[in-house]
């Protein structure tokens, strides 16, 4: 193929053209019709792409859209984008290729086509998905940072002081005088984005602490082109490289909405997009995306294999860095460290297996306002999806926990329960009072009740309710047990001296790392052990009959943690002694 | 390819761009076409259908003399036109369609369709369907007619209009005249033969459309399955689709306009305009040929009542929850009906439509924002509404068959059962119950009015945690009606009815609560032993009278809640206090408990055996990440629905020789209760009627008119197995085991009938009642054999008693 003729990353769509033509130049002898024949399909852009990024190392210098780069990125130029996928707002039907005179040309990834008026011609419906995606809820500042900016400083010096003439040049052309209000609406945003600008991460941090996600931030409508149906679900984490769009055309049109809507008949035949205006809502034309794991959050992780002793140091170091966030209390930092890695592995229908949700009692006001602020900032710096709900009956009776479809606009609106999978989920129930639950507060406190017990939160689309599978790991902070949310595992915390606490860069590095393999590494079970285990339970289930199923079940997965946080892929008598051990102390506890 | 241009009409006018068309047939197949073609100025062109078959056409436009735009049409600059199209093809299909609506006849012999055209020249019908099922059967057609159609319908809903026209028959009946249609008819039939004038402008002649009183749909086929919204694609546009969903939005019914008509000030002569999109141009100046050569521009007025219009509504269907791929959300399309399909639908309802995948163009700014995008919708042909209740369950496919295949199956009750809940361990007694409660019997009227309720009640009693509310749930998902409440869940409405202030209109209205909600179906009600005080005196009523009475605020009524209760219910301390009596643990009134015909304890006790079971289970789910398989395939839901409501449609008699048994075993059961000395349990004639249902209910399993005496027994053994669940500790506190308590009851048998020996079937019905085993029997038998009490017959097993 050679190289590519044109800068990919300034002009991806001349080499999309280029690959277009190309392509139907080699089908021309075979005498098939050339749109036929790419509908659906790639027709070698997507290699070129692949090539410059991963084989030449492009994908270093791909700038990463968000809410401060937005404003210096210039629009048709490739951008990187993660996200999660908040809604799916279906397909669209475009005209995907046309002719114009004798020769084809094609629309794909394109709002809007450049060549002035196509003339009445030969054109062809093509299918694209749409997604609507936001920041991932939750993300923590650490793994927002740890995403390679490598060109951010170099690329935003250069651009901001050009970004004015450059946008105003390329409209020119257009003569579009209006031009001043598209901008007057993007540069207002910067302002509000430019006011955040450095604090932003903090803010996100922030608002974690207090009630809801900065929902209406910023957000993205990603356009992905040949792609299997069930390639991206709901709430995943996905990163897209595409082409970022931005048509000041569109954008003053968005001006004559009123007078739009006074004629508009189609009462129904909105799109969804038009809630979704291009100067809020940046369009992305997905050339490539890769569905991402917490895994690759972390930079630059350790290429050596998992060896037994260096994780058991690095366990040993983040149990004692635990129980120092928890006024020194072993036990406590042991189940923490066990809840830190649970991943719910199966749900079947009458259990799921592999989660722990913690309840950590004991706590005061007083005391919890230390430690739950220790805790809260362990957590943040350790994992990189947090959120934290304060469970008062205010809250409670206002929020709204529940993903909702609205039909009137079509979209689904964002509950505060809505997460990416891998989401730590923290309750904070002492700032609980008494009062009275509305039918609201009573609908969400089953909400996450449901969500605790069977990992499942139900999405309302009106006429009827929907299970959306997720996996978010629940610690629940009380004064006494809870009774309103049912948690695997309560441990009372006894905290015995306040200590500061304090990590080094490279601790912190090593503890999310060791957490986000750990969480990864799989698991299996001995049958040799199985008949011990069956036999034990049974004598325990005779000494205490208060004992259930979920105890049981308990047992195991908290076996497994601990096999696990010792790197080991199957549990031994040993793992299954030191369980037993913490049950013992945590039974004396209660 | 040069675009050369044979404009097949030329008419100049201010406002317009002129589309024409010439057609280079290539090949007789094509079916390719336009029926109307609308152009934004600045961007594009759309077709109505297959954007993909452009290449047979070629078509030039004249921007002739831009106009200035009038402000009544500054919404769009949308310009439409008919376009001349080849009829080649067409007419042959519309000898076609006109020769199947002649000749096809349906299975009894009649011309259904020649029936319905005279239906619709009385007057009594507007609506023609036609059903492609007809077509398919049709031998007298072509290889390809029936592809076309259901690729082309738009087009071939024309054709089938048209065909229609020629073949339409006098009326028969005096018609109810609708007089303004009429006398307009009339005059324009006489003007327009006044003017027979081939040159005549387009404009003139007058359009079928407007002489039509009728709405051709093309139905889809009856047995092709539904498809999902998400399955709805690009190939599918312009094709006849059937879709199944919820409908959640709902407009308005709006009148369309579908025939323009105006007058000339000038010359008094008629103008039509067909209209065939969303928004059109309206005329302005005279085009008749009168007005040209004296080049006066007429001035047109548009006459509304001369005009046709449409009903019209538009609606937006979602895709159902089960449809739905797991991680993904809902879909949703619009659908538009016409005519007769409006109002049609309400927003919750589910329904299957067939209907014609267009995309439509935006338009004005629209266009602009959306730049290249089409969206799409259905034009709706045909509603059919899914089927909640039993009695109208219709059986899809193959069920029929796997119906007929289960029945002949001897185990069908212990399948059927086994596959409720089929991930709940054990309790198949419960299961069993449940499963009866499904099925019902039939509602008895008596002659003197007096009504006996056909549909069984079941309380399911037990500590927390063994699955009850799980079971209930399931046994809502099976039903095809069923409402899942909890006692204290439902604010406001309660579980009965309550009348309640609107707060708009500021009246008294009734809104009834699940067990209203829940006519003709099951209504299961968690947590019944919290239950509001009110509720509980009102449910007395729905469970034997099954209607709900309510006299507040002036509303004096009563409604029908013919359902039948599932409830569940924690013992009165939260779990079951073995010290105490039965009685004061269930927490509930006799009055309300004898209402029920089974009530079953499900007790989490603990003993070596479920430990060990318990202890497998977890480490068998931790080790494999999957359940211990069953051990048998269960059913699928729909199976069992479409299974249970094939059994509701029989309704068996109880034969007269069945009568004095049952009687025996009612007046059994009475005086066991006398005998003992705490009498808990409350035997009454409502236990006599609760037999008879549970017999009924059994024999509809089988699919018998008649009940026969297993059933009898196995209803019996039902009742005491609930008993059961309730006394066994008193039972084992009287120092009665098992073995001796058989050895009683066979002992009692011979003395009572005076004879010396068992028959080995009649003696496991016995024990059986009592909720025994056959091993238990059989060790029984063994047991006193032994001890010469007793002879076995070492075939048969009979009994026979050693005389003392």
């Amino acid at each position: 193929m050679g190289g590519p003729q044109y800068d990919l990353l300034m002009n991806p769509l001349g080499a999309v053209r280029q690959t277009f033509e190309k392509a139907v130049a080699s089908s021309q002898p075979s005498g098939l019709d050339p749109t036929a024949l790419y509908r659906g399909k790639d027709w070698g852009i997507v290699d070129v792409l692949n090539q410059f990024l991963f084989s030449q190392g492009g994908l270093a210098q791909v700038p990463i859209l968000d809410a401060s780069s937005l404003k210096w990125i210039k629009p048709n130029t490739l951008v990187r984008f993660r996200g999660m996928v908040q809604d799916m707002l279906g397909n669209e039907f475009y005209i995907g290729a046309f002719k114009d005179g004798c020769t084809w040309r094609t629309n794909k990834f394109l709002d809007f086509s450049p060549f002035s008026v196509p003339p009445v011609s030969e054109t062809t419906l093509w299918e694209r998905r749409l997604f609507h995606c936001v920041p991932v809820p939750g993300q923590n500042s650490w793994a927002i940072e740890s995403t390679p900016y490598p060109l951010k400083i170099n690329i935003s010096n250069e651009m901001t002081c050009q970004h004015g003439e450059k946008r105003r040049r390329d409209d020119d052309p257009d003569g579009i005088s209006d031009f001043d209000c598209c901008d007057e609406g993007s540069s207002s945003s910067n302002k509000k984005q430019k006011d955040c600008g450095s604090a932003s991460h903090h803010k996100i941090a922030e608002i974690t602490n207090g009630s809801s996600f900065p929902t209406n931030s910023f957000s993205c409508l990603v356009k992905v082109y040949d792609m299997p149906e069930s390639q991206f679900k709901l709430n995943e984490v996905v990163e897209f490289i595409g082409i970022y769009t931005f048509d000041p055309e569109l954008t003053t049109s968005d001006r004559s909405d009123n007078v739009d809507d006074d004629m508009s008949m189609f009462d129904f035949m909105d799109d969804v997009a038009t809630h979704l205006p291009p100067s809020k809502v940046p369009r992305i034309h997905c050339l490539v995306s890769q569905k991402l794991s917490t895994q690759d959050l972390i930079s630059n992780s350790p290429a050596c294999e998992p060896l037994p002793n260096v994780i058991r140091g690095i366990r040993d170091s983040l149990v004692s860095y635990l129980s120092c966030t928890l006024g020194n209390d072993v036990i406590a930092a042991q189940c923490l460290l066990l809840h830190l890695l649970s991943k719910l592995r199966v749900k079947s229908d009458v259990a799921s297996v592999g989660q722990l949700s913690l309840n950590l009692t004991g706590f005061t006001q007083e005391s919890a306002s230390i430690f739950g602020k220790q805790l809260n900032n362990a957590i943040k710096t350790l994992l990189p999806y947090s959120h934290t709900i304060p469970l008062t009956i205010e809250y409670l009776n206002t929020a709204m926990l529940q993903p909702k479809k609205d039909n009137e606009s079509g979209r689904l609106l964002m509950g505060a329960l809505q997460l990416a999978s891998g989401t730590h989920l923290t309750l904070d129930e002492t700032v609980m009072q008494s009062g009275t639950l509305n039918s609201k507060g009573v609908e969400n406190v089953l909400l996450l009740k449901h969500l605790m017990e069977h990992q499942i939160v139900e999405y309302d689309f009106q006429f009827y309710k929907l299970e959306m599978a997720t996996e978010v790991q629940c610690l629940i902070i009380s004064e006494a047990k809870s009774n309103i949310l049912p948690a695997d595992l309560v441990v009372p915390v006894c905290p015995s001296a306040v200590a500061p606490v304090s990590a080094s860069e490279e601790q912190l590095h090593a503890w999310r790392w060791y957490l986000t393999t750990v969480r990864s590494l799989p698991y299996s079970t001995d049958t040799s052990i199985c008949e011990m285990l069956q036999n034990e339970m049974v004598e325990a289930m005779r000494k205490d009959r208060s004992l259930g199923c979920s105890d049981l079940s308990r047992w195991m997965t908290m076996a497994q943690l601990m096999a696990a946080s010792f790197g080991e892929k199957s549990f031994s008598v040993e793992h299954w002694q030191m369980v037993k051990e913490i049950e013992r102390l945590r039974k004396e506890r209660l | 390819m040069g675009h050369q241009a044979h404009p097949a009409h030329i008419i100049s006018r201010p406002g317009l761009y002129y589309v024409t068309s010439s057609r280079r047939g290539r090949g007789r197949d094509r079916t390719a076409h336009l029926e109307r073609v609308l152009i934004f100025p600045p961007k594009l062109l759309y077709s109505s259908r297959q954007i993909d078959s452009f290449s047979s056409l070629s078509l030039s436009i004249f921007p002739s003399q831009l106009p200035s735009i009038t402000p009544l049409l500054s919404l769009s600059l949308l310009v439409l036109l008919t376009m001349e199209m080849e009829k080649l093809d067409f007419a042959a299909d519309r000898d076609r369609a006109k020769d199947f609506l002649t000749n096809f006849s349906d299975e009894n012999g009649q011309p259904k369709y020649l029936n319905l055209l005279q239906d619709v020249a009385n007057r009594k019908l507007r609506a023609v369907q036609i059903d492609l099922d007809d077509l398919s059967t049709y031998k007298g057609l072509e290889e390809g007619f029936w592809e076309r159609v259901v690729g082309n319908t738009r087009r071939y809903v024309g054709i089938f209009a048209e065909a229609v026209d020629e073949l339409m028959p006098e009326p028969t009946e005096a018609i109810l005249a609708d007089e303004d249609r009429d006398i307009l008819m009339t005059q324009r039939v006489d003007e327009t033969s006044d003017s027979a004038d081939p040159t005549a402008d387009p404009h003139q002649k007058m359009p079928s459309e407007i002489k039509r009183f009728f709405e051709v749909y093309i139905k889809a086929m009856t047995k092709n399955s539904p498809l999902t919204i998400r399955q709805v694609k690009a190939s599918n546009i312009g094709q006849l689709v059937k879709i199944s969903g919820i409908i959640t939005r709902c407009s308005d019914v709006k009148p369309l306009m579908q025939v323009a008509v105006y007058t000339c000030e000038e010359c008094g002569f008629e103008i039509y305009q067909e209209v065939t999109a969303r928004v059109f141009m309206p005329l302005l100046e005279c085009p008749s040929t009168r007005c040209r050569v004296n080049k006066v521009k007429g001035n047109l007025i548009l006459q509304q009542r001369a005009s046709k219009f449409l009903k019209f509504q538009e609606a937006k269907i979602q895709e159902l929850a089960e449809h739905v791929p797991k991680g993904h959300i809902p879909r949703s399309l619009t659908v538009h009906f016409r005519g007769e399909l409006t109002r049609k639908v309400t927003p919750g309802d589910v329904v299957e439509l067939s209907g014609i995948f267009l995309p439509i163009p935006y338009t004005g700014f629209r266009a602009m924002r959306a730049g290249l995008v089409a969206d799409t919708y259905l034009e709706a042909m045909s509603v059919t509404h899914y089927k909640k209740k039993y009695s109208e369950y219709e059986l899809k496919g193959d069920e029929q068959d796997q119906i007929e295949r289960l029945a002949e199956d001897g185990d069908i009750y212990n399948k059927l059962a086994r596959s409720l809940a089929p991930e709940i361990f054990g309790h198949e007694d419960v299961k069993k119950a449940l499963l009866l409660l499904l099925v019902g019997a039939p509602h008895r009227k008596l002659s003197d009015g007096m009504k006996i309720r056909g549909d069984l009640h079941i309380c399911l009693m037990g500590d927390p945690g063994v699955a009850k509310s799980q079971l209930l749930k399931h046994i809502i998902n099976v039903a095809p009606r069923g409402v899942y409440t909890t006692g204290r869940g439902s604010s406001g409405v309660g579980l009965t009815a309550a009348v309640q202030r609107d707060p708009i209109t500021n009246e008294m209205v009734l809104e009834g609560g699940a067990l209203v909600l829940s006519d003709m179906g099951i209504c299961a009600i968690d947590e019944f032993d919290k239950m509001d005080e009110s509720d509980r005196t009102s449910i007395h009523e729905v469970m034997e009278q099954q209607t709900v009475s309510i006299a507040k605020a002036g509303i004096t009524t009563s409604l029908n809640a013919r359902t039948a209760v599932l409830a569940a219910a924690n013992p009165a301390w939260g779990r079951y206090d073995m010290r105490r009596t039965p009685a004061e643990n269930i927490n509930l009134p006799p009055a309300l408990l004898s209402r029920f015909d089974l009530l079953w304890l499900i007790l989490d006790r603990a003993d070596m055996d479920t430990d060990l079971e318990m202890a497998r289970h977890v480490v068998h789910v931790h080790k494999t990440l999957e359940s211990p398989s069953l051990g048998f395939t269960p059913l699928e839901p729909s199976v069992l629905r479409a299974y249970i409501s094939a059994a509701r449609r029989v309704m068996p008699c109880i034969p007269r020789e069945l009568e004095e048994y049952i009687a025996t075993a009612y007046a059994s059961i009475r005086q066991d209760e006398a005998r003992s000395n705490a009498p808990h349990s409350y035997t009454t004639i409502r236990t006599l009627l609760s037999i008879l249902r549970i017999s009924i209910a059994l024999a509809r399993l089988r699919f018998s008119e008649t009940v026969a005496q297993s059933d009898v027994d196995e209803a019996l053994r039902l009742m005491q197995m609930s008993k059961y669940s309730l006394y066994s500790d008193d039972r084992q506190r009287a120092g009665l085991d098992a073995i001796s308590d058989i050895y009683s009851i066979l002992r009692d048998e011979a003395a009572r009938t005076n004879r010396l020996d068992v028959r080995y079937a009649h003696a496991l019905n016995l024990i059986s009642r009592k909720g025994y085993s056959e091993a238990q029997l059989k060790e029984c038998l063994e047991e006193y054999a032994s001890l010469n009490v007793w002879q076995i017959h070492p075939n048969t097993f009979d009994i026979r008693f050693i005389d003392p």
